[in-house]
């Protein structure tokens, strides 16, 4: 006889759960794989209603389930959420233009927005350039990197208040273990928190974070989501293998044990007299940096002087100082150093989108919350209606009646109210 | 092997006017044990040695030699199965039919190490010790780091593996060998010509996925080889995680015996789902008792067969006792204006 569902004692099951190893039909599956991802959403306060939400899209297993479930969970739990697609064009043949089709697909399936940035429009250099200036050595540092500013861009142009991306349990575990292995107390501290701040008024999260590898393809498979497999041609990445490995016959002992690693992660605190890097902005193109150039700028500026090395490895600080100061003396700033659009500019150009989007709404009675989007604000989640630097001024329904720097009503409730500059 | 080594370095060092040697004999576990040449190897060292069986850890002087501790409400009727008597059979049947009844080595392992944590504090306090020195070399360390995390005990870990451990209330838990590898303490005793007993575990000999234990082991030392910086970096790593003040404020965690995080249950229930009834009915599931242990060790009783039921005494007393170190060193510095 067939073996019933653990947990409705009433379908037969199907699948022995990863986490839990509960035999569970398939309709049991979807409903705690996405009741967990909500708990995690609900717990963590990830969205606002109003919220503008990129989901940073490759069109691999992660994000196209992500994408999937964040759609459901939006409309069963009337998150009030706008959700758009956002993909970065590596310039890689062979894989990333055959997945970014997917995620063209995706965009009809779902009928989501979607924005594509590519390295060569941002940088200069598609991968497949920089691979054949630098050979088949660090490669993914080029991308990684490359990847998070472009990502912050992009939601900038977008003019998005928050990123989320795929990242789940398995990788997170994974960088913890790294982490200590390597001795990186500042990282160890920062990969567990769920949202981090990015750039540009915009913060990342991952609602992913508790969610199994194999739980993701079961979801993927099972629901016959259409999403890309292949391996990235240049991604051997043979430093994370061993923790990867390590992992997996982890796993295989306690099926906990990924949650476990993560419950550990988020327990650990750094001694406060241990100095963590501060963060400040980028000279040269105003992204966040710890340094007074960002790594970007400073592999940008290699790739284009023909020495691709620079910043790569235990590449002395005083180098990058000296490319600060370089690019300050030379007055014109001819060369590369143009080829990146700043960081501020991106931030006035969001702004007035932003501007742009409440005067439709206005006209259209408003009911769209309103958010400040100038570089003065840090923490968009927690606007009602503040409106510095802008031309729109709002009213509140409640109380207050009047300014709307003062007003701390829910944003739902204020009506936009355009006022003639 | 290590722990009378480490004695011989602070006898050189005069620094403490007494030094005692505590030996846990592991002989009713460990039919190949070599407990015979562990206490002559030890004797030759002329301090004065305490021994203690594990099975000890079932019999209390005070009155319960047996203490019955209910996993889950079917466990009751396994109240009586072993009669309160002292005899030292018994107390060694009651100790191999409890690791009889976990499923897993890691969970054995873990249950093993929290029973000779118990034993090592209860020994000193009962000596009038007020530090614990213990043979922790970096290798180990590291493997603990990595497996401890492994294990969800990042709560803990600082006061696991630090270099002091005052946890434990007038007691200082040392690791004065946190900088030596496996491998150099291994040199120094072959080169000195120090013999040594070797100290079986579970996994001994076992496959290297047998256990957390075991696999994060054989990880360490391999990367060891090819990286040789690992395991130093790792030490330093968990040098530099603090003892955060929630942790010190915590309730002591029944089985291990450090502090416990109070939403485990809540938090493991959120984020994996394993039943469609109602919360309240899932809270009635679980006992006050695996209520009050530490993340880790709900992980441990996960792997115990829910009608084992027999959990050495001092599991229970602790559970009694909530407060672990503040509420009674509070009560302590009040005492004597305390009319009752």
């Amino acid at each position: 006889m067939a073996r019933k569902c653990e947990l409705c004692q009433a379908n037969k099951a199907v699948l022995k759960r990863p986490k839990t190893l509960q035999a569970i039909c398939r309709e049991c599956f979807y409903l705690v794989f996405e009741t967990e991802i909500h708990h995690t959403i609900v717990q963590s306060n990830l969205f606002k209603p109003g919220m503008r939400v990129a989901i940073g899209a490759s069109g691999g297993k992660d994000s196209t389930v992500l994408a999937y479930v964040l759609k459901t969970l939006n409309e069963r739990y009337n998150y009030g959420v706008e959700l758009f697609l956002l993909s970065i064009d590596e310039g890689i043949r062979g894989y990333r233009d055959d997945s970014l089709e997917t995620v063209k697909r995706n965009q009809e399936q779902y009928q989501l927005p979607l924005k594509i940035i590519s390295y060569k429009e941002l940088y200069g250099w598609s991968m497949d350039d920089i691979v054949e200036a630098v050979g088949r050595k660090n490669n993914c540092t080029f991308c990684g990197v490359f990847r998070r500013q472009a990502l912050d861009r992009g939601a900038l142009m977008l003019d998005v208040d928050h990123i989320v991306t795929g990242h789940n349990a398995d990788d997170i575990a994974e960088t913890i273990l790294m982490n200590i292995m390597r001795g990186d107390i500042a990282r160890l501290q920062r990969c567990t928190e769920i949202v981090t701040a990015g750039d540009g008024c915009c913060k990342r999260s991952k609602p992913f974070k508790y969610t199994y590898e194999k739980e993701i393809v079961m979801y993927a498979y099972f629901k016959k989501l259409d999403y890309f497999s292949t391996e990235c041609t240049y991604s051997p990445n043979a430093y994370r293998g061993f923790a990867r490995t390590f992992l997996k016959d982890l796993e295989a002992i306690r099926p906990s044990s990924i949650l476990d690693i993560i419950r550990s992660g988020e327990a650990m605190q750094v001694k406060s007299e241990i100095e963590l890097p501060k963060q400040s902005s980028c000279e040269r193109c105003g992204y966040m940096s710890s340094n007074r150039l960002c790594k970007a700028c400073v592999l940008l500026e290699g790739l284009n002087r023909g020495v691709p090395k620079l910043g790569i490895g235990k590449t002395k600080k005083s180098d990058w100082d000296k490319l600060a100061d370089e690019q300050n003396s030379s007055s014109d700033n001819s060369g590369a150093a143009q080829m990146m659009v700043k960081f501020d500019e991106l931030r006035l150009q969001a702004q007035k989108q932003r501007e742009e989007r409440l005067l439709l709404n206005g006209k259209q009675g408003g009911s769209d919350g309103y958010y400040c989007s100038g570089g003065g604000c840090d923490a968009p989640q927690k606007i009602t209606c503040c409106s510095k630097n802008s031309s729109t001024k709002q009213n509140c329904k409640n109380s207050c009646g009047g300014t709307s720097d003062s007003c701390q009503s829910d944003p739902i409730e204020a009506t936009t109210v355009v006022s003639s500059k | 092997m290590s722990m009378y080594h480490q004695h011989r370095i602070k006898g050189r060092q005069q620094k403490y006017d007494n030094v005692e040697v505590f030996h846990i004999d592991e002989s009713s576990l460990f039919k190949d044990a070599q407990e015979a040449k562990a206490r002559d190897l030890i004797s030759k060292y002329g301090f004065k040695t305490i021994t203690a069986k594990l099975e000890d850890v079932f019999q209390e002087t005070n009155s319960d030699f047996f203490t019955n501790v209910s996993i889950d409400d079917s466990a009751i009727e396994h109240k009586n199965k072993y009669p309160t008597s002292e005899s030292p059979e018994k107390r060694s049947n009651a100790l191999t039919h409890l690791f009889d009844q976990i499923k897993t080595y890691t969970a054995k392992e873990d249950m093993l190490d929290s029973i000779k944590a118990y034993l090592i504090v209860h020994a000193a306090q009962q000596n009038d010790c007020s530090v614990i020195a213990v043979g922790d070399s970096a290798t180990r360390i590291a493997v603990k780091t990595i497996g401890y995390t492994s294990q969800g005990r990042g709560f803990s870990l600082p006061l696991d593996v630090g270099v002091s451990n005052r946890w434990f209330e007038g007691i200082n838990i040392i690791r004065p060998m946190k900088d030596m590898l496996g491998k150099e303490v291994g040199y120094f005793n072959h080169c000195m010509g120090i013999d040594t007993a070797i100290v079986p575990t579970f996994t001994t000999r076992a496959p290297q996925k047998a256990s957390i234990d075991r696999l994060t082991e054989s990880l360490i030392v391999g990367l060891d080889r090819d990286f040789p910086s690992t395991i130093s970096t790792i030490g330093r790593t968990a040098g530099k995680l603090e003892v955060t003040r929630k942790a010190i404020e915590s309730p002591q965690c029944p089985l291990c015996g450090m502090p416990s995080e109070a939403d485990s249950i809540e938090w493991r229930k959120m984020l994996s789902v394993s039943s469609l009834g109602d919360e309240e009915a899932m809270q009635n599931t679980t006992t006050p008792l695996i209520r009050a242990m530490c993340y880790s060790c709900q992980n441990t009783m996960r792997d115990v067969k829910p009608d084992a039921g027999l959990l050495p005494s001092f599991v229970n007393e602790r559970s009694q006792n909530k407060a672990h170190n503040s509420q009674s060193l509070l009560k302590k510095q009040i005492e004597s204006f305390l009319i009752d």
